[in-house]
């Protein structure tokens, strides 16, 4: 690892990679728990892909607006002759390649013992890689427009928690459906499961360049709510 | 020293009220949670039934959300002090350590219920409007009593004291998950503490309110002890023990302050 990504992987503090690694030690620990209380064997490997796709999604989203959000001295880097987007893009990219390292792992330890359930192939990845990035990209956005953590974290928990309580009526509409977040998990990956990730995984880069975009104005990171 | 601790109450209230995204978040949520509520949610509730059953549902509907929000707007309300570095300077006053948390705990949920006790007037005004009588407005306060307090004096507890240990932004993520898995997953899919007692989310006292199991409420599961039949008297054992247990990581943060640990 270069020199300067070393650096921003510190930057990014320990929410940057014990978010991720919580994801996956919860996973692990529900796995765990479903399997002692009798759960069968394809169930336990649902539960673990359902942690790939669902609960690391959580984690890297919030992750991303603590990492975004997490500068003592964004004075010192605005005065830089530097864009003020690269830093931040390394920092939260750090933290999502060592999320996409934890799922990747896992995927491939699932698609080694013939135990994934979900797509084969390379598109196999795209189940947790699609939320991942899609929910990471509105976080960052609502941190970057709203200048407030608690904000942020509020809309990525509310979106999270609302794609799995009200599922049903998500996936009756069109927009809902393309835009839903774990339909492997909720739904399995039948007629329009890739149309569903490629949306989610396009959306995902517009919200990322609306970021970028936002980032043209970084002085207005200076003026957020405290917290 | 009651007078310290509601001038501390009042000045963590004020504080506490005057952040924007609390409120934004609280519109937010509710936005979504009602827009996306289907035909089994609180404006479906055939025009014959109670106000105590329209405005259970509507109890029940807002505090499956607004918990997200009160984790995460609180989570900082004590690692803040240290992250400024008033910590010393809070110290040095003429008030204990127990007071000033607990100065923080009752401002913190008085501040973060206060737009949840809006938000279910507002749901029982648009009621009282729909079907004509403002019983909606009593029966709005009793789910608020018997729902959403005990049910925030737990998660208030856990969301100020927990991000001493692990940082607020990694206690937002576990909260979140602690919220979809303790609280409202299926204790038949997975081992959890959904429909417990222990619920914040309020399992017995809404099935008290709704006057019908609801949230999985007794449901045979793990810790069986904790999962008796949903009955009014279980409804109020379930509200102690949330507001016993909410005071419980506060006062052993106190505890091991005392000594210096914390």
């Amino acid at each position: 690892m270069s020199l300067r990504l070393r650096y921003e992987a510190r930057r990014a503090g320990p929410i940057g990679w014990g978010a991720p690694l919580a994801a996956m030690v919860v996973t692990s620990g529900l796995a765990v728990l479903a399997s002692g209380g009798g759960a069968a064997a394809h169930q336990v490997d649902h539960l673990v892909m359902a942690g790939l796709e669902v609960v690391l999604s959580l984690a890297v989203g919030v992750a991303a607006i603590a990492v975004v959000a997490r500068e003592s001295c964004r004075e010192l880097h605005l005065s830089l002759p530097v864009w003020y987007g690269g830093t931040l893009a390394r920092r939260v990219g750090v933290m999502a390649g060592w999320a996409v390292g934890w799922a990747a792992g896992g995927w491939g330890v699932l698609a080694a013992t013939g135990r994934w359930g979900g797509p084969a192939g390379v598109s196999g990845a795209l189940v947790w890689l699609a939320p991942l990035v899609w929910l990471g990209a509105v976080g960052i956005v609502a941190v970057l427009l709203s200048r407030s953590v608690a904000l942020a974290t509020s809309v990525v928990a509310g979106v999270w928690l609302v794609e799995l309580l009200f599922s049903g009526q998500l996936m009756s509409h069109p927009v809902g459906r393309a835009l839903f977040l774990f339909t492997t998990t909720m739904v399995g990956h039948g007629d329009g499961w890739l149309a569903n990730r490629l949306w989610l995984l396009g959306s995902g880069v517009v919200l990322l360049g609306v970021a970028g975009a936002l980032l043209a104005w970084p002085q207005r990171l200076l003026a957020g709510e405290e917290d | 020293m009651l007078g310290q601790l509601w001038g501390i109450c009042r000045y963590e209230f004020r504080m506490q009220l005057r952040k924007r995204s609390l409120w934004i978040s609280t519109v937010l949520l509710l936005t979504f949670a009602v827009v996306t509520q289907g035909d089994r949610g609180p404006r479906h509730v055939p025009m014959e039934a109670t106000a105590r059953e329209v405005m259970g549902n509507w109890t029940v509907l807002f505090w499956i959300m607004l918990p997200l929000v009160f984790g995460v707007v609180l989570a900082d309300r004590v690692v803040r002090d240290r992250r400024l570095g008033v910590r010393g300077l809070l110290l040095g006053l003429p008030v204990g350590e127990g007071r000033l948390l607990a100065g923080k705990y009752l401002g913190g949920i008085a501040a973060t219920g206060l737009p949840g006790l809006l938000a279910l007037l507002a749901a029982a005004g648009y009621e009282a409007v729909h079907r004509g009588t403002i019983a909606t407005f009593g029966w709005a306060l009793v789910g608020f009593l018997t729902v959403m307090l005990p049910g925030l004096a737990f998660v208030a507890g856990f969301a100020l004291v927990c991000p001493l240990l692990v940082s607020a932004p990694l206690f937002r993520v576990l909260f979140v998950g602690y919220w979809f898995w303790g609280n409202l997953t299926a204790p038949r899919f997975l081992p959890s503490l959904t429909g417990t007692l222990l619920t914040p989310v309020g399992a017995y006292p809404a099935s008290w309110l709704l006057g019908e199991p609801v949230m999985h409420a007794g449901v045979p599961g793990w810790l069986a002890m904790l999962r008796p039949e949903p009955t009014g008297a279980a409804a109020l054992g379930s509200v102690a023990l949330l507001l016993v247990i909410g005071v419980l990581p506060l006062v052993v943060t106190v505890l091991l302050r005392k000594e210096g640990r914390a």
